[in-house]
């Protein structure tokens, strides 16, 4: 009776040994890869992040905050930018003057690579600034 | 056969580093050469940190360094694919006054 069970037991507990792995499947969709930039801007400066995109796609980035020191204004604005790591700085490819908001402000298609993403000060800061860029890259 | 040369000057202050972004335009080699350090209280023979690597996040991801004094002759010779890379200079411990350098990148 033992022996019959303990065969049962064999037979269960090896159901599967014949079947073959599975094998994991790659996912079809583009992995978006999300990366912050924070610091701080001095004024009439300007700061710059680099990134790679490792497949074809569209970058968006957004200036998540700007945070006025003292005798800041909340509605300063600066540039934003994407371009390519040159020299010691961003050679942009595209900018714009924005304030800080929770779309993106900046999108550009771009194939694999180095890239950049800067903020720079356009004359409108009287004190340092705290600033959030968020980077959303295939 | 490299076909462009930038100047990469710049200062280095005491653990501090500095780097430089340039475009490899084909596969080739890529030639970088310290060729000067100099400022107060720095001897122009003092040994520095000079790496390759690639840009990334607020500083140059270094792939290959030496520990090396100025000279004529490149420091750091290697081949690479097109793409973007960064130049670095960095302090071993060895700066105890900002130090004035100057670096010549040859590349493809």
């Amino acid at each position: 009776m033992a022996r019959r069970l303990l065969s049962l037991i064999a037979v269960i507990g090896c159901a599967a040994c014949s079947e073959p792995a599975s094998t994991p499947t790659s996912p079809s969709e583009v992995t978006v890869g999300t990366q912050l930039f924070s610091g701080t801007l001095p004024v009439a400066g300007a700061k710059f992040y680099s990134y790679s995109v490792n497949t074809g796609g569209t970058v968006a980035a957004m200036l998540a905050s700007l945070s006025p020191g003292l005798g800041g204004s909340p509605s300063t604005r600066v540039e934003l930018g994407i371009g390519i790591p040159a020299g010691t700085g961003c050679r942009l490819l595209t900018s714009s003057v924005v304030g800080p908001a929770l779309v993106p402000q900046l999108q550009l298609s771009q194939t694999p690579g180095v890239y950049c993403v800067s903020i720079a000060d356009t004359g409108s800061l009287v004190s340092p600034m705290a600033f959030a860029i968020r980077i959303s890259h295939p | 056969m490299p076909a462009y040369d930038e100047q990469f000057v710049g200062k280095v202050a005491g653990g501090g580093s500095s780097f430089y972004s340039f475009t490899v335009t084909q596969y080739g080699t890529v030639n970088i050469t310290l060729t000067n350090v100099d400022g107060a209280f720095v001897p122009s023979t003092v040994t520095v940190g000079l790496g390759i690597g690639v840009p990334s996040g607020e500083g140059c991801a270094t792939s290959t360094t030496v520990s090396t004094k100025a000279g004529a002759t490149a420091q750091l010779t290697g081949t690479y694919d097109a793409g973007v890379y960064c130049a670095e200079v960095f302090d071993v411990g060895n700066l105890y006054a900002p130090a004035n350098f100057a670096v010549t990148i040859s590349y493809p």
